[in-house]
């Protein structure tokens, strides 16, 4: 960047913040209509069964105006995974659904004039289960003994390959093998999963929801309901968090179908329990990773295979096993690679979206196998990785776009100065006692920014400059609580020499927003929206320079864009950019108003890495994340402030990843961590100062040189807290969360 | 059952269920939307209101408890103009993203600074340990409530 | 229907009235912390509640000779927070201190952990430790005293009667009574025990353990105690070395208590954490009584 930046790379205050922290946001559980009912899921308490669901006790309770089962619902199947129509996907859920195939699955919806007789009814409502034997867990769905759909439980199964694997192994001087597996996890956002929706006098059915992409949501509504699009509006709500978890649709197609049958406001509320069930999960995964190198410290072939637990319906059974995949290749420059992803049915929670999209599964494993190796052949870790790391602007080996402007080997080597790794390697182990064990551990990863290679990566974008002085930008994003409108707010302010507070930009609306191809995810946002909202303004600054010069009668090179004031070189007399909007109005007969198309031009791939110091105590088998830093390929940052939360919250998630999250299910497909008293997520006492280094070092393709970072985050901390333990204990713990009572058993087999 | 209670500076005198949650009265029966419900167990403190002075999960208390007390909120606070600096502060370090755990963590903050004006990053940390907030990480909150415990001692 | 009632009795003789009305789906609550939570997950629509925090008498902590009186409805911030007990029993302090979270401390009660009778209690493994009594008052406004011991049953069962209340708790201390606790959950903080552990140990003027006590919870029903351990630390001369001991004899502790159970792989371990945590915090505060004597 050679021009000095003025709004962007700021960490300016957003505006959503002051009514957040005075309580008056109001998400959809706080919102009222006229009328309004209230509606609760009634979720599946057994793995797998046929259901016979008695609703007649339960419809006597005063209040209660309906109960839907699947008797009642169209029968049109969906898939929730599937954002627009060109996603080819297995249709195999409905809005209630006719078997029970996961305890959590829809299975009946209450609705009544009040939450208590609603309650009432749920505990009413008699459901007869004839079990079925079930599928837990991936081994079991490998036997294929019990098949849960079709004629095996192998949903979907993809190998991606560059080289000659069996050559290249020939060449190593050792392979190094190692097998890892990772946990179910929940998104936990704060606020649980609601909907809202009415039907309007002219028959248009309109949802309120925390979501990703109302496009899908409008999409699948329409599908289920036999809707035209057009008729149906979903507006993004406030949202309390999503992480993914919000990404599909869960509660819109069957909270719409009520509202539509009963012709009234129905709100939709689950509660914890019903959200860590009922909802997504990150997927489980059992990952093999064999690393063939040199006793130099080449890598010279990888063999991946990844065995997912893909729950009990379709939903993203090919993407997360494609995108954890399509990961492996672009960290490391690997000649000779085979990824084979196989995703299996079980009788457990969906899998879907969970920040990272499987980059946190295989960088959990194949992260602790680069240790492995390095250990193998006596080579500091981060020297075999700086050894093998990409580097700017290499081809992707597989055929997906150019890595961009890839920065891994400066964040290794900025990370070990920062870190003082050398002298820490040196030092570390002075510090033990007798019951405490201190280690040191990195890890690096990579993610990517949008779909661009894979799928149709483009938004619209429409914006004004008002007469009111107010830009104007309706671009389809949903701020999950990152602050996205801040950061497009930052982008137009920049091109537009504008303070961010006169931009306005209200988030995704079907009836509002121009199409958006993929919504808020896939860590598309600030480099392909933002890109798109760069290209807008600058398209509307072009024209506003035009219609000034028209009306004033000077030349372009003359005209200067100064702190929202147009002018003339030299000249004492601004104007704001609304009165040359409401001149544009009054002698030229048109809007100040631009309507474009932004392709997505580049997919490059971002890139962390985590260093990080733990204590382990080796009786209970407590772990304390003494010092941690994170250092991050970005690109250019937007907003200083929120890029370090991303940071910050990003690795909250990791941390619980490596040492306590996890849905326990049992075998009988019970969820035993059913609410946040056994589902344990970092507190603050647990939660370490996160000491942050920024990479920037501009990606051209991205918006002032920006890329992504808000799924980054949660990746590199794991692997590297699970190096740091292993290097404190001399032990090779793959089985995340490493828990005190893996720890001690690994302390124990030790011995 | 009538309840009389003060409830952010007003006394309120209403005939409530008085089995019903704390929480539930507050958010339905006072309209008092900030007190959020995160898990219904005590365990996420979305829900943390200040009772008497003490901070506590409204979804662990009968309303029917409440009787003869003071109840504060996050519209209390605004309203009083307590919340002034600590909401300031908060939104300067960037301790509100999604903004749901918000108010629980501001009134736990401010329960711990109404009797310690100089608390310790430790007793930050203790005072949130029963506020869950999956988006910050924490570290802009601790600091946001440090910072002022620095503007106070100053 | 049930109509659903609430009374709080302010004082004990109202409380003993009310609790002549009480049947099944009357609940008494203190701080709520458990039974608000227990309602609303098993749906319970109808029921009473006997609201005994209004009981000012029952929220007291005195000394009176050498015996602790603690108001059932004491809650467990104020208990880590009593000047006396700081003094007199410190284990109770560092487990209140350790109970949930600052919001459930500042409602959570002692009489409630203790009629909840959960099995990772953590003030019940401390006061059975101090071979605790509990008064108990019925409708009859009759007042019996009873060993904690005996009317927790655990796993969530108690031995009250339908129409029983606790009121309040006492146990006895003595001078150069040394006592701790410690746990160990999932987490840091805001955790339930997996394991937890109370010591209290008597020492004698040639510095020597003349009286132990000690108990270990979340390896059973209720807490357990560990004769065991007991025996290597009487006649002991307290200090570091007992330490290497003393560790054995616990982990074989809870091998005894759990043989077959899953989580004794963790456990027999992970007790040695707790016992070496409270060891050291014993030496600090003999440490600060002797700094006292010399003053």
């Amino acid at each position: 960047m050679n021009k000095k930046l003025k709004y962007v790379g700021k960490g300016l205050i957003r505006e959503d913040s002051y009514d957040k922290a005075s309580g008056k946001a109001k998400y959809v559980c706080d919102m009222e209509k006229h009328n309004m009912l209230h509606a609760r899921l009634l979720l599946s308490e057994k793995a797998h069964a046929e259901i016979k669901i008695d609703k007649k006790q339960a419809l006597k309770i005063p209040g209660i105006v309906a109960i839907y089962t699947y008797d009642d619902i169209p029968k049109i199947a969906y898939n929730s995974h599937q954002w627009y129509p060109g996603v080819s996907a297995l249709e195999d859920e409905y809005i209630l659904n006719d078997k029970a195939r996961f305890v959590g699955d829809r299975i009946a919806i209450v609705v009544g004039e009040t939450k208590e007789s609603v309650n009432r009814a749920l505990k009413e409502i008699k459901v007869e289960y004839n079990e079925l034997s079930n599928v837990i867990g991936i081994e079991s769905a490998e036997k294929d003994e019990m098949i849960i759909k079709g004629n095996t439980n192998l949903a979907f199964s993809k190998k991606l390959s560059c080289g000659n694997i069996d050559e290249s192994f020939k060449k190593a001087d050792f392979i190094i093998e190692d097998i890892g597996t990772t946990q179910k996890i929940h998104h936990a956002a704060m606020e649980t999963h609601s909907c809202l929706a009415e039907k309007d006098e002219i028959g248009n059915i309109i949802v309120w929801m925390p979501c990703q992409v109302v496009f899908q949501e409008q999409y699948i509504i329409a599908k289920v309901l036999e809707m035209p699009y057009s008729k149906v509006r979903v507006i993004k709500s406030i949202m309390g968090g999503s992480f993914g978890g919000k990404g599909q649709p869960i509660l819109g197609p069957i909270c719409a179908f009520a509202a539509k049958e009963l012709n009234r406001p129905v709100k939709l509320i689950m509660d914890r329990k019903d959200v860590i069930q009922g909802t997504r999960s990150r997927n489980a995964s059992r990952i093999i990773v064999k690393t063939g190198i040199t006793k130099d410290g080449k890598i010279v072939g990888r063999e991946i295979t990844a065995n997912i637990d893909g729950g009990a319906y379709y939903t993203n059974a090919a993407a997360i096993a494609l995108a954890m995949g399509k990961k492996s290749f672009r960290l490391y420059d690997i000649d000779s690679q085979i990824f084979t992803g196989n995703t299996y049915y079980t009788n457990t929670i969906p899998g879907g979206a969970c920040r990272g999209y499987g980059s946190p599964q295989i960088h959990a494993v194949t992260e602790l196998n680069i240790d492995n190796a390095a250990r193998k052949i006596g080579m500091d870790t981060c020297e075999f990785r700086l050894n093998n790391v990409v580097s700017p602007n290499a081809e992707d080996p597989i055929g997906a776009p150019n890595l961009g402007n890839a920065r891994i080997r400066e964040c290794i080597t900025k990370g070990m100065k920062r870190f003082n790794w050398y002298e820490r390697k040196q030092l570390i182990n002075n510090k033990n006692t007798d019951r405490y064990a201190y280690g040191i551990g990195m890890a690096c990863a990579t993610h990517g920014n949008g779909y661009h290679g894979a799928f149709p990566d483009f938004t619209n974008v429409d914006i004004s400059i008002l007469p009111s002085n107010v830009v104007w930008i309706k671009v389809g994003i949903h701020d999950q609580g990152c602050g996205t409108v801040q950061t497009m707010k930052q982008i137009a302010a920049e091109v537009l020499d504008i303070d961010p507070v006169s931009i306005n930009i209200p988030q995704a609306d079907t009836f509002i927003s121009p199409y958006d191809s993929a919504g808020s995810q896939a860590s598309r946002v600030t480099f392909v929206c933002g890109g798109a909202v760069k290209r807008a303004a600058e398209q509307i600054r072009e024209k506003l320079i035009n219609n000034f010069c028209k009306l004033n009668g000077c030349s372009k090179e003359k005209v200067i864009l100064k702190d929202g004031y147009i002018y003339k070189e030299n000249s004492s007399e601004k104007y704001t950019y609304g009165q040359i909007a409401l001149e544009t109005e009054t002698n030229l007969e048109e809007s100040l108003n631009v309507n474009m198309t932004y392709k997505s031009p580049a997919n490059p791939a971002v890139y962390a890495v985590s260093f990080v110091e733990v204590k382990v105590d080796k009786y209970t088998g407590q772990v304390e994340v003494k010092d941690i830093l994170e250092v991050h390929d970005i690109g250019q940052s937007i907003n200083p402030v929120l890029v370090e939360g991303q940071i910050q919250g990003g690795a909250q998630m990791s941390i619980g990843m490596a040492l306590c999250e996890e849905i326990e299910i049992n075998k009988n497909g019970r969820v035993k961590s059913e609410n946040f008293s056994k589902y344990h997520i970092i507190n603050a006492p647990d939660m370490p100062e996160i000491k942050m280094e920024l990479v920037e070092k501009c990606e051209p393709t991205g918006p002032f040189g920006a890329k992504s970072v808000g799924e980054l985050v949660a990746v590199a901390p794991a692997p590297a807290i699970l190096n740091a333990i292993n290097n404190a204990l001399d032990t090779n713990i793959t089985v995340y969360p490493a828990t005190p009572e893996r720890i001690i058993e690994a302390i124990t087999n030790k011995e | 059952m009538i309840i009389r209670a003060l409830i952010n500076g007003e006394k309120i005198n209403k005939d409530v269920d008085p089995n019903k949650r704390l929480l539930d009265f507050l958010r339905e029966d006072m309209r008092l939307i900030s007190v959020k419900e995160g898990c219904g167990e005590g365990e996420c403190g979305a829900c943390t209101v200040i009772l008497d002075g003490k901070a506590v999960t409204s979804c662990t208390i009968f309303t029917g408890q409440i009787q003869g007390c003071e109840v504060v909120t996050l519209e209390g606070l605004d309203k009083s103009g307590e919340l002034d600096k600590i909401r300031d502060s908060f939104i300067k370090h960037g301790a509100i993203q999604c903004g749901f755990c918000t108010p629980g963590m501001i009134l736990s903050s401010k329960a711990l600074l109404d009797k310690n004006s100089n608390p310790t990053k430790e007793e930050i940390k203790r005072a949130i340990e029963g506020n869950l907030c999956r988006c910050t990480g924490y570290n802009k909150i601790v600091e946001a409530v440090e910072e002022i415990v620095d503007s106070e001692v100053k | 229907m049930h109509k659903n009632k609430f009374s709080a009795p302010q004082t004990l003789k109202e409380l003993s009235k009310a609790l002549k009305t009480k049947k099944e789906n009357c609940f008494i609550a203190a701080g709520g912390t458990d039974l608000a939570v227990k309602i609303n997950k098993n749906r319970i629509f109808d029921y009473s509640i006997i609201d005994i925090t209004k009981i000012q008498e029952l929220e007291k902590i005195e000394m009176i000779n050498n015996s602790i009186i603690i108001g059932a409805c004491t809650t467990m911030q104020s208990i880590e927070n009593s000047e006396i007990l700081k003094v007199y029993a410190p284990a109770l302090v560092k487990a209140a201190s350790k109970v949930g979270s600052t919001q459930i401390r500042n409602r959570a009660t002692i009489g409630g952990n203790i009629a909840n009778a959960s099995q990772s209690a953590d003030t019940l493994t401390v006061l059975m430790t101090y071979n605790a009594e509990v008064e108990i008052i019925n409708s009859q406004g009759k007042i019996v005293t009873n060993k904690v011991n005996d009317i927790v049953k655990g796993l969530e069962k108690n031995l009250l009667n339908q129409d029983e209340v606790i009121t309040k708790i006492k146990f006895k201390v003595e001078d150069n009574e040394l006592s701790s606790f410690s746990k160990v959950g999932a987490r840091k903080a805001v955790t339930i025990s997996k394991i937890n552990c109370c010591i209290k140990i008597k020492i004698n003027k040639s510095n020597l353990i003349e009286k132990a006590e000690v108990y270990f919870g979340a390896i059973g029903p209720k807490p357990i105690k560990s004769e065991i351990v007991e025996n290597v630390l009487v006649g002991k001369k307290f200090s570091k070395e007992v330490l290497s001991v003393l560790l054995d004899k616990s982990s074989l502790q809870v091998n005894e208590a759990i043989p077959t159970r899953a989580s004794r792989y963790y456990k027999r371990i992970a007790v040695k954490g707790l016992v070496d945590s409270i060891l050291n915090d014993l030496i600090e505060q003999e440490q600060s009584l002797e700094g006292d004597l010399y003053e």
